[in-house]
Protein backbone atom coordinates (compact mmCIF):
# COMPACT_ATOMS: atom_id res chain seq x y z
CA UNK A 1 0.00 0.00 0.00
CA UNK A 2 1.64 3.41 -0.70
CA UNK A 3 2.48 5.67 2.01
CA UNK A 4 1.84 8.62 0.12
CA UNK A 5 -1.17 9.73 -0.35
CA UNK A 6 -2.61 13.10 -2.80
CA UNK A 7 -5.33 14.78 -2.18
CA UNK A 8 -6.51 17.83 -3.98
CA UNK A 9 -6.82 21.10 -1.55
CA UNK A 10 -10.06 22.99 -2.55
CA UNK A 11 -9.35 24.85 0.75
CA UNK A 12 -6.88 27.70 -0.04
CA UNK A 13 -4.28 28.13 2.28
CA UNK A 14 -5.16 32.20 2.95
CA UNK A 15 -8.40 30.72 4.18
CA UNK A 16 -6.54 30.01 7.34
CA UNK A 17 -8.77 28.74 10.53
CA UNK A 18 -10.90 25.77 7.79
CA UNK A 19 -7.38 24.94 6.12
CA UNK A 20 -5.67 24.76 9.05
CA UNK A 21 -8.47 22.23 10.91
CA UNK A 22 -8.71 20.23 7.60
CA UNK A 23 -4.96 19.68 8.00
CA UNK A 24 -5.77 18.35 11.61
CA UNK A 25 -8.39 16.39 10.69
CA UNK A 26 -6.47 14.96 7.99
CA UNK A 27 -3.91 13.70 10.76
CA UNK A 28 -6.73 11.97 13.07
CA UNK A 29 -6.93 10.08 9.71
CA UNK A 30 -3.38 8.73 9.74
CA UNK A 31 -2.27 11.26 7.39
CA UNK A 32 0.47 13.77 7.39
CA UNK A 33 0.91 16.69 5.07
CA UNK A 34 4.36 16.46 3.31
CA UNK A 35 3.96 18.71 0.69
CA UNK A 36 1.54 21.54 -0.36
CA UNK A 37 1.16 22.05 -4.46
CA UNK A 38 -0.80 24.61 -6.51
CA UNK A 39 -3.95 22.25 -6.44
CA UNK A 40 -2.80 19.24 -4.25
CA UNK A 41 -1.64 17.96 -0.81
CA UNK A 42 0.47 15.36 -0.41
CA UNK A 43 0.07 13.55 2.63
CA UNK A 44 1.78 10.66 3.93
CA UNK A 45 0.24 8.25 5.31
CA UNK A 46 1.50 7.11 8.87
CA UNK A 47 0.09 6.42 12.77
CA UNK A 48 -3.31 8.25 13.89
CA UNK A 49 -1.43 10.87 15.79
CA UNK A 50 -3.97 14.76 16.23
CA UNK A 51 -1.48 17.27 14.99
CA UNK A 52 -2.20 20.89 15.22
CA UNK A 53 -1.38 22.74 12.11
CA UNK A 54 -0.63 26.50 11.25
CA UNK A 55 -0.65 29.01 8.51
CA UNK A 56 2.65 31.74 8.73
CA UNK A 57 3.28 34.25 6.26
CA UNK A 58 6.53 35.00 5.45
CA UNK A 59 7.44 38.48 5.56
CA UNK A 60 11.19 38.30 5.33
CA UNK A 61 12.58 39.70 3.04
CA UNK A 62 14.19 36.62 1.18
CA UNK A 63 11.81 34.03 -1.15
CA UNK A 64 12.12 31.54 1.91
CA UNK A 65 11.66 31.75 5.78
CA UNK A 66 15.38 32.49 6.81
CA UNK A 67 16.95 29.55 8.59
CA UNK A 68 17.27 31.42 11.68
CA UNK A 69 13.61 31.55 12.13
CA UNK A 70 12.89 28.30 11.21
CA UNK A 71 15.16 27.07 13.92
CA UNK A 72 13.56 29.22 16.72
CA UNK A 73 10.43 27.92 15.32
CA UNK A 74 11.37 24.15 15.38
CA UNK A 75 12.73 25.31 19.30
CA UNK A 76 9.24 26.53 20.15
CA UNK A 77 7.68 23.44 18.87
CA UNK A 78 6.60 23.72 15.16
CA UNK A 79 8.35 22.25 12.36
CA UNK A 80 8.36 23.46 9.03
CA UNK A 81 6.66 21.55 6.43
CA UNK A 82 6.59 23.58 3.00
CA UNK A 83 5.82 26.63 1.73
CA UNK A 84 3.20 27.43 -1.43
CA UNK A 85 4.03 31.04 -2.57
CA UNK A 86 4.47 33.03 0.68
CA UNK A 87 2.69 30.63 2.72
CA UNK A 88 4.34 28.31 5.16
CA UNK A 89 2.70 25.48 6.91
CA UNK A 90 3.85 24.69 10.52
CA UNK A 91 3.31 21.44 12.38
CA UNK A 92 2.88 20.74 16.34
CA UNK A 93 2.13 17.75 18.53
CA UNK A 94 -1.88 18.28 19.68
CA UNK A 95 -0.82 18.29 22.88
CA UNK A 96 2.50 20.16 23.51
CA UNK A 97 2.61 23.25 25.34
CA UNK A 98 4.14 25.16 22.72
CA UNK A 99 3.49 28.81 22.44
CA UNK A 100 0.89 29.88 19.57
CA UNK A 101 2.37 30.71 16.64
CA UNK A 102 1.05 33.91 16.09
CA UNK A 103 -0.25 35.80 19.67
CA UNK A 104 -0.77 39.07 18.71
CA UNK A 105 -4.42 39.17 17.09
CA UNK A 106 -3.21 42.88 15.92
CA UNK A 107 -0.06 41.94 14.48
CA UNK A 108 -0.97 38.87 12.45
CA UNK A 109 -4.08 41.03 11.04
CA UNK A 110 -1.11 43.61 9.47
CA UNK A 111 0.56 40.58 7.91
CA UNK A 112 -2.44 39.37 6.43
CA UNK A 113 -3.33 42.43 5.31
CA UNK A 114 -0.01 42.69 3.70
CA UNK A 115 -0.18 39.32 2.10
CA UNK A 116 -3.35 40.10 0.61
CA UNK A 117 -2.62 43.42 -0.85
CA UNK A 118 0.52 41.58 -2.87
CA UNK A 119 -1.80 38.60 -3.84
CA UNK A 120 -4.81 41.08 -4.74
CA UNK A 121 -3.91 40.25 -8.39
CA UNK A 122 -3.76 36.36 -8.07
CA UNK A 123 -7.07 36.84 -6.35
CA UNK A 124 -8.67 39.20 -9.45
CA UNK A 125 -6.86 38.40 -12.43
CA UNK A 126 -8.39 34.97 -13.44
CA UNK A 127 -12.46 36.71 -12.95
CA UNK A 128 -11.00 39.73 -14.52
CA UNK A 129 -9.64 38.24 -17.36
CA UNK A 130 -12.79 35.71 -18.11
CA UNK A 131 -14.83 38.42 -17.70
CA UNK A 132 -13.14 40.31 -20.40
CA UNK A 133 -12.29 37.11 -22.38
CA UNK A 134 -16.41 36.80 -21.99
CA UNK A 135 -17.39 40.30 -23.62
CA UNK A 136 -15.01 39.30 -26.45
CA UNK A 137 -17.14 36.78 -27.33
CA UNK A 138 -20.52 38.26 -26.07
CA UNK A 139 -21.34 38.25 -30.08
CA UNK A 140 -22.99 34.88 -28.98
CA UNK A 141 -25.86 36.28 -27.29
CA UNK A 142 -27.04 38.44 -30.81
CA UNK A 143 -28.82 35.88 -32.55
CA UNK A 144 -27.97 33.42 -29.69
CA UNK A 145 -29.97 30.28 -31.13
CA UNK A 146 -28.97 30.52 -34.58
CA UNK A 147 -24.97 30.65 -33.56
CA UNK A 148 -25.56 27.78 -30.66
CA UNK A 149 -26.67 25.63 -34.01
CA UNK A 150 -24.16 27.09 -36.32
CA UNK A 151 -20.86 27.39 -34.44
CA UNK A 152 -19.66 25.19 -32.08
CA UNK A 153 -17.17 27.99 -30.76
CA UNK A 154 -20.70 29.73 -29.29
CA UNK A 155 -21.18 26.55 -26.78
CA UNK A 156 -17.70 27.49 -25.58
CA UNK A 157 -18.75 31.21 -24.93
CA UNK A 158 -21.81 30.29 -23.91
CA UNK A 159 -20.01 27.51 -21.31
CA UNK A 160 -17.31 30.50 -20.67
CA UNK A 161 -20.35 32.86 -19.73
CA UNK A 162 -22.68 30.87 -17.68
CA UNK A 163 -20.43 28.28 -15.95
CA UNK A 164 -17.17 29.12 -16.07
CA UNK A 165 -16.75 33.01 -14.73
CA UNK A 166 -19.47 32.63 -12.94
CA UNK A 167 -17.48 29.48 -10.88
CA UNK A 168 -14.34 31.89 -10.65
CA UNK A 169 -16.16 34.64 -9.20
CA UNK A 170 -17.92 32.94 -6.59
CA UNK A 171 -14.41 31.09 -5.34
CA UNK A 172 -12.59 34.17 -5.57
CA UNK A 173 -15.48 36.00 -3.52
CA UNK A 174 -15.61 33.25 -0.84
CA UNK A 175 -11.61 33.13 -0.30
CA UNK A 176 -12.04 37.09 -0.35
CA UNK A 177 -15.03 36.60 2.53
CA UNK A 178 -12.91 34.43 4.40
CA UNK A 179 -10.12 36.45 4.32
CA UNK A 180 -11.80 39.71 5.64
CA UNK A 181 -13.59 38.21 8.12
CA UNK A 182 -10.43 37.00 9.53
CA UNK A 183 -9.31 40.41 9.41
CA UNK A 184 -12.31 41.69 11.16
CA UNK A 185 -12.26 38.95 13.82
CA UNK A 186 -8.07 40.00 14.56
CA UNK A 187 -8.92 43.86 14.33
CA UNK A 188 -11.42 43.75 16.70
CA UNK A 189 -8.89 41.35 19.23
CA UNK A 190 -9.90 37.99 18.43
CA UNK A 191 -7.55 35.39 17.66
CA UNK A 192 -7.96 32.85 14.48
CA UNK A 193 -9.95 29.77 14.88
CA UNK A 194 -7.75 26.86 14.29
CA UNK A 195 -10.91 24.56 14.41
CA UNK A 196 -13.51 26.32 12.27
CA UNK A 197 -15.87 24.29 10.13
CA UNK A 198 -14.01 23.38 6.73
CA UNK A 199 -16.69 20.78 5.83
CA UNK A 200 -18.76 23.91 4.35
CA UNK A 201 -16.28 25.68 2.17
CA UNK A 202 -14.53 22.28 1.26
CA UNK A 203 -17.92 20.71 -0.35
CA UNK A 204 -18.73 24.38 -1.98
CA UNK A 205 -15.30 24.34 -3.33
CA UNK A 206 -15.48 21.02 -4.31
CA UNK A 207 -19.25 21.57 -5.98
CA UNK A 208 -18.01 24.48 -7.39
CA UNK A 209 -14.94 22.54 -9.25
CA UNK A 210 -16.97 19.34 -10.07
CA UNK A 211 -19.43 21.57 -12.16
CA UNK A 212 -17.14 23.12 -13.83
CA UNK A 213 -14.54 20.33 -14.68
CA UNK A 214 -18.14 17.99 -15.44
CA UNK A 215 -19.53 21.24 -17.47
CA UNK A 216 -16.18 21.15 -19.12
CA UNK A 217 -15.19 18.00 -20.34
CA UNK A 218 -19.86 17.70 -21.48
CA UNK A 219 -18.78 20.62 -24.00
CA UNK A 220 -15.74 18.95 -25.17
CA UNK A 221 -17.55 15.87 -25.68
CA UNK A 222 -20.15 17.22 -27.51
CA UNK A 223 -17.64 19.30 -29.84
CA UNK A 224 -15.89 15.85 -30.54
CA UNK A 225 -18.71 14.26 -31.28
CA UNK A 226 -20.51 16.83 -33.67
CA UNK A 227 -17.03 16.81 -35.42
CA UNK A 228 -16.75 13.37 -36.06
CA UNK A 229 -20.11 12.81 -37.27
CA UNK A 230 -20.41 15.69 -39.75
CA UNK A 231 -20.80 14.00 -43.01
CA UNK A 232 -19.77 16.26 -45.72
CA UNK A 233 -20.32 14.97 -49.67
CA UNK A 234 -21.02 16.39 -53.29
CA UNK A 235 -24.38 16.35 -53.89
CA UNK A 236 -23.82 14.12 -57.50
CA UNK A 237 -22.42 11.58 -55.99
CA UNK A 238 -23.33 11.71 -52.03
CA UNK A 239 -26.29 9.46 -51.27
CA UNK A 240 -29.08 11.90 -51.09
CA UNK A 241 -32.42 11.95 -48.57
CA UNK A 242 -35.00 11.34 -50.28
CA UNK A 243 -37.20 13.75 -48.20
CA UNK A 244 -34.82 16.97 -49.55
CA UNK A 245 -35.32 18.70 -52.35
CA UNK A 246 -33.44 19.48 -55.64
CA UNK A 247 -32.99 22.56 -57.45
CA UNK A 248 -34.93 20.77 -60.46
CA UNK A 249 -37.93 20.49 -58.25
CA UNK A 250 -38.17 24.35 -58.81
CA UNK A 251 -36.48 25.07 -62.16
CA UNK A 252 -38.09 22.74 -63.89
CA UNK A 253 -36.55 22.42 -67.70
CA UNK A 254 -35.23 19.61 -68.83
CA UNK A 255 -32.15 20.83 -69.88
CA UNK A 256 -31.37 22.09 -66.49
CA UNK A 257 -27.54 20.82 -65.75
CA UNK A 258 -25.16 20.77 -62.90
CA UNK A 259 -22.81 23.37 -62.62
CA UNK A 260 -19.38 22.55 -61.65
CA UNK A 261 -16.63 24.88 -60.75
CA UNK A 262 -13.27 24.48 -60.00
CA UNK A 263 -13.12 27.07 -57.20
CA UNK A 264 -13.99 26.03 -53.83
CA UNK A 265 -13.22 22.33 -54.01
CA UNK A 266 -11.25 21.10 -50.79
CA UNK A 267 -8.62 18.87 -50.83
CA UNK A 268 -11.41 16.07 -50.14
CA UNK A 269 -12.44 17.47 -53.61
CA UNK A 270 -15.59 18.49 -51.93
CA UNK A 271 -17.77 20.66 -54.29
CA UNK A 272 -18.76 22.92 -52.24
CA UNK A 273 -21.36 24.55 -54.81
CA UNK A 274 -23.19 21.03 -55.07
CA UNK A 275 -23.08 20.03 -51.27
CA UNK A 276 -24.87 17.89 -49.09
CA UNK A 277 -23.84 18.26 -44.93
CA UNK A 278 -25.65 16.78 -42.33
CA UNK A 279 -24.33 17.21 -38.80
CA UNK A 280 -25.47 16.71 -35.06
CA UNK A 281 -26.18 19.28 -32.19
CA UNK A 282 -27.26 19.17 -28.45
CA UNK A 283 -29.87 21.30 -29.59
CA UNK A 284 -31.00 19.77 -32.74
CA UNK A 285 -31.24 16.11 -33.98
CA UNK A 286 -30.00 16.45 -37.17
CA UNK A 287 -28.79 19.99 -39.26
CA UNK A 288 -28.73 19.60 -43.01
CA UNK A 289 -27.35 22.61 -45.11
CA UNK A 290 -27.86 21.77 -48.92
CA UNK A 291 -26.09 24.06 -51.89
CA UNK A 292 -26.93 23.46 -55.44
CA UNK A 293 -26.10 25.24 -58.59
CA UNK A 294 -27.31 24.59 -62.15
CA UNK A 295 -26.74 25.52 -65.35
CA UNK A 296 -29.15 25.70 -68.64
CA UNK A 297 -26.73 26.34 -71.85
CA UNK A 298 -28.08 28.79 -74.05
CA UNK A 299 -30.57 30.26 -72.09
CA UNK A 300 -29.75 33.93 -70.71
CA UNK A 301 -30.54 35.69 -67.74
CA UNK A 302 -33.86 37.65 -68.05
CA UNK A 303 -33.03 41.34 -67.67
CA UNK A 304 -29.11 39.92 -67.21
CA UNK A 305 -29.68 42.11 -63.45
CA UNK A 306 -28.20 38.40 -62.20
CA UNK A 307 -24.64 39.18 -63.59
CA UNK A 308 -22.74 42.28 -64.67
CA UNK A 309 -22.30 40.86 -68.23
CA UNK A 310 -26.68 40.75 -69.57
CA UNK A 311 -25.59 38.06 -71.74
CA UNK A 312 -23.93 35.32 -69.35
CA UNK A 313 -26.06 31.86 -69.00
CA UNK A 314 -28.49 31.32 -66.44
CA UNK A 315 -27.32 29.83 -63.86
CA UNK A 316 -29.41 29.28 -60.90
CA UNK A 317 -28.78 28.27 -57.38
CA UNK A 318 -30.47 26.64 -54.36
CA UNK A 319 -29.11 26.39 -50.86
CA UNK A 320 -30.98 26.00 -47.78
CA UNK A 321 -30.73 24.00 -43.99
CA UNK A 322 -33.13 22.10 -42.34
CA UNK A 323 -33.33 22.00 -38.36
CA UNK A 324 -34.72 19.15 -36.55
CA UNK A 325 -34.54 20.63 -33.25
CA UNK A 326 -34.80 18.84 -29.74
CA UNK A 327 -36.79 21.62 -27.87
CA UNK A 328 -39.58 23.82 -28.82
CA UNK A 329 -37.34 26.50 -29.81
CA UNK A 330 -38.66 26.93 -33.17
CA UNK A 331 -39.91 30.87 -33.11
CA UNK A 332 -36.71 31.60 -31.68
CA UNK A 333 -34.50 30.29 -34.10
CA UNK A 334 -36.77 31.82 -36.81
CA UNK A 335 -36.66 35.68 -35.40
CA UNK A 336 -32.80 35.12 -35.42
CA UNK A 337 -32.84 33.92 -38.88
CA UNK A 338 -34.75 36.87 -40.15
CA UNK A 339 -32.87 39.12 -38.23
CA UNK A 340 -29.38 37.68 -39.62
CA UNK A 341 -31.03 38.39 -42.89
CA UNK A 342 -31.89 42.21 -42.34
CA UNK A 343 -28.37 42.26 -41.22
CA UNK A 344 -26.72 40.48 -44.62
CA UNK A 345 -28.94 42.73 -46.84
CA UNK A 346 -27.95 46.37 -44.88
CA UNK A 347 -24.07 45.51 -44.38
CA UNK A 348 -24.75 44.16 -48.63
CA UNK A 349 -23.36 46.57 -51.41
CA UNK A 350 -27.51 48.47 -51.78
CA UNK A 351 -27.45 48.79 -48.06
CA UNK A 352 -31.55 48.48 -48.64
CA UNK A 353 -33.30 46.69 -46.09
CA UNK A 354 -35.01 43.38 -46.96
CA UNK A 355 -38.79 43.04 -47.21
CA UNK A 356 -40.15 40.15 -45.28
CA UNK A 357 -43.72 39.09 -45.51
CA UNK A 358 -45.05 37.12 -43.30
CA UNK A 359 -47.01 34.84 -45.24
CA UNK A 360 -50.95 32.88 -44.43
CA UNK A 361 -49.83 28.78 -45.33
CA UNK A 362 -51.89 26.26 -43.39
CA UNK A 363 -48.95 23.72 -43.84
CA UNK A 364 -46.65 26.07 -41.57
CA UNK A 365 -46.94 27.49 -38.61
CA UNK A 366 -44.65 30.18 -39.54
CA UNK A 367 -43.73 31.50 -43.06
CA UNK A 368 -41.40 34.61 -44.03
CA UNK A 369 -40.96 35.34 -47.81
CA UNK A 370 -38.05 38.01 -48.57
CA UNK A 371 -38.22 39.15 -51.92
CA UNK A 372 -34.31 39.07 -53.12
CA UNK A 373 -34.72 39.85 -56.85
CA UNK A 374 -33.78 37.40 -58.91
CA UNK A 375 -35.01 34.85 -56.05
CA UNK A 376 -36.45 34.65 -52.84
CA UNK A 377 -35.53 33.46 -49.08
CA UNK A 378 -37.66 31.36 -47.49
CA UNK A 379 -37.80 31.07 -43.95
CA UNK A 380 -40.63 28.38 -42.15
CA UNK A 381 -41.89 26.52 -39.17
CA UNK A 382 -43.92 23.59 -38.24
CA UNK A 383 -43.64 21.89 -35.01
CA UNK A 384 -39.81 21.73 -34.03
CA UNK A 385 -38.49 21.55 -37.99
CA UNK A 386 -37.48 25.14 -39.36
CA UNK A 387 -36.23 25.93 -42.95
CA UNK A 388 -33.76 28.53 -44.23
CA UNK A 389 -33.89 28.51 -47.78
CA UNK A 390 -32.43 30.91 -50.24
CA UNK A 391 -33.11 30.32 -54.07
CA UNK A 392 -31.75 32.37 -57.09
CA UNK A 393 -33.49 31.97 -59.96
CA UNK A 394 -36.21 32.89 -62.61
CA UNK A 395 -38.86 30.69 -61.10
CA UNK A 396 -42.03 31.37 -59.53
CA UNK A 397 -42.45 32.07 -55.70
CA UNK A 398 -45.49 29.39 -56.16
CA UNK A 399 -43.16 27.48 -57.07
CA UNK A 400 -40.68 27.92 -54.65
CA UNK A 401 -42.93 27.79 -51.43
CA UNK A 402 -44.94 24.69 -53.20
CA UNK A 403 -41.06 22.44 -53.16
CA UNK A 404 -40.75 23.62 -49.48
CA UNK A 405 -44.24 22.88 -48.87
CA UNK A 406 -43.42 19.47 -49.96
CA UNK A 407 -40.33 18.68 -48.58
CA UNK A 408 -42.07 19.52 -45.33
CA UNK A 409 -45.01 17.14 -46.12
CA UNK A 410 -42.31 14.25 -46.85
CA UNK A 411 -40.44 15.19 -43.43
CA UNK A 412 -43.25 15.21 -40.78
CA UNK B 1 2.61 50.94 18.41
CA UNK B 2 1.11 47.28 19.24
CA UNK B 3 2.10 45.75 22.59
CA UNK B 4 4.09 43.09 20.63
CA UNK B 5 6.46 45.78 19.15
CA UNK B 6 6.72 47.72 22.21
CA UNK B 7 8.12 44.85 24.57
CA UNK B 8 10.42 44.03 21.17
CA UNK B 9 11.84 47.39 21.41
CA UNK B 10 11.99 47.17 25.43
CA UNK B 11 13.17 43.85 25.32
CA UNK B 12 15.67 45.20 22.61
CA UNK B 13 17.49 47.63 25.24
CA UNK B 14 20.45 44.41 25.23
CA UNK B 15 21.21 42.82 22.08
CA UNK B 16 19.86 39.35 21.73
CA UNK B 17 18.50 37.01 19.16
CA UNK B 18 15.24 35.70 18.13
CA UNK B 19 15.11 32.66 21.08
CA UNK B 20 16.43 34.85 23.71
CA UNK B 21 13.94 37.54 22.90
CA UNK B 22 11.06 35.56 23.26
CA UNK B 23 12.25 34.61 26.78
CA UNK B 24 13.29 38.16 27.77
CA UNK B 25 9.67 39.33 27.03
CA UNK B 26 8.70 36.40 28.95
CA UNK B 27 10.61 37.90 31.81
CA UNK B 28 9.99 41.41 31.50
CA UNK B 29 5.80 40.76 32.10
CA UNK B 30 6.51 38.12 34.55
CA UNK B 31 5.11 35.65 32.32
CA UNK B 32 1.61 37.56 31.83
CA UNK B 33 3.06 38.32 27.84
CA UNK B 34 4.36 34.79 25.99
CA UNK B 35 5.24 35.84 22.46
CA UNK B 36 4.90 33.55 19.78
CA UNK B 37 7.71 33.06 17.37
CA UNK B 38 5.59 34.29 14.59
CA UNK B 39 4.40 37.35 15.92
CA UNK B 40 8.29 37.97 16.81
CA UNK B 41 9.69 37.66 13.37
CA UNK B 42 6.98 39.44 11.63
CA UNK B 43 7.64 42.53 14.10
CA UNK B 44 11.53 42.23 13.88
CA UNK B 45 11.19 42.40 9.83
CA UNK B 46 8.92 45.40 10.08
CA UNK B 47 10.64 47.13 12.66
CA UNK B 48 14.38 46.29 10.84
CA UNK B 49 12.50 47.85 7.70
CA UNK B 50 11.65 50.77 9.92
CA UNK B 51 15.05 51.41 10.64
CA UNK B 52 13.83 50.64 14.66
CA UNK B 53 16.08 48.02 14.85
CA UNK B 54 19.35 46.87 13.24
CA UNK B 55 21.03 43.19 12.98
CA UNK B 56 24.41 43.73 14.75
CA UNK B 57 25.75 40.12 13.94
CA UNK B 58 24.21 37.78 11.44
CA UNK B 59 26.46 34.20 10.76
CA UNK B 60 23.85 32.98 8.65
CA UNK B 61 22.73 30.56 11.37
CA UNK B 62 21.41 33.75 13.85
CA UNK B 63 20.82 36.72 13.80
CA UNK B 64 21.68 39.23 16.35
CA UNK B 65 19.55 42.39 16.74
CA UNK B 66 19.81 45.68 18.39
CA UNK B 67 17.74 48.68 18.93
CA UNK B 68 18.44 51.93 16.88
CA UNK B 69 18.08 55.55 18.03
CA UNK B 70 14.97 55.83 16.26
CA UNK B 71 13.90 53.16 17.85
CA UNK B 72 14.72 54.22 21.57
CA UNK B 73 12.89 57.49 20.13
CA UNK B 74 9.73 55.93 19.08
CA UNK B 75 9.96 53.67 22.41
CA UNK B 76 10.25 56.73 24.28
CA UNK B 77 6.95 58.72 22.38
CA UNK B 78 5.01 55.69 22.91
CA UNK B 79 6.08 55.21 27.17
CA UNK B 80 4.74 58.78 27.12
CA UNK B 81 1.60 58.27 25.48
CA UNK B 82 0.89 55.26 27.76
CA UNK B 83 1.95 57.24 30.84
CA UNK B 84 -0.53 59.96 29.55
CA UNK B 85 -3.64 57.72 28.94
CA UNK B 86 -2.63 56.06 32.38
CA UNK B 87 -2.53 59.41 34.20
CA UNK B 88 -5.79 60.07 32.33
CA UNK B 89 -7.95 57.04 32.96
CA UNK B 90 -6.83 57.08 37.05
CA UNK B 91 -10.20 59.10 37.13
CA UNK B 92 -12.03 55.97 36.41
CA UNK B 93 -9.47 52.92 37.36
CA UNK B 94 -7.39 54.82 39.82
CA UNK B 95 -8.68 52.77 42.82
Amino acid sequence: MSRTVLKIRYIDPRQIGEFESWLSHMSKQGLHLKSLGSISAEFDRGEVVEHKYRVDFNTSQYEVFPQEQLEVYRESGWEFIDMFSDIGIFRGAKNAKAPELHTDPDELAYEIRKISRKNTSRNIVPPLLSIALGLRFSWVFDQMMLNLLNYVSSWISLWHFFVSTPILIAISISKTITLQKNLHALRAGTAIDHNVDWKKPLLFAKCAWIAYFVSLLAIIGCLIYSLATVKTMSLSTAYIDEHLIRLADIDKSPLLERFESNQGYSSRSVDYGNMYKCRWSPFAQSIISVSERGIIPGRKWLGGEASEDSTATYSPELSYTIYQLRFSWSEILLRDMLKEEKRICYSGEQGIPPLIKPAEQAEYDHLYISDNEPGYSVFASNGKTVVSLYYRGEASLDLVIEAVTEMFARLS
Amino acid sequence: MTEAMYYVLLALTQQAHGYKLMREITDLTHGRLNMGPGTLYGVLARMEKDKLITVEEDDGRRKVYSITDNGKEAFRKEYRRLQNMVRDGAILGGD
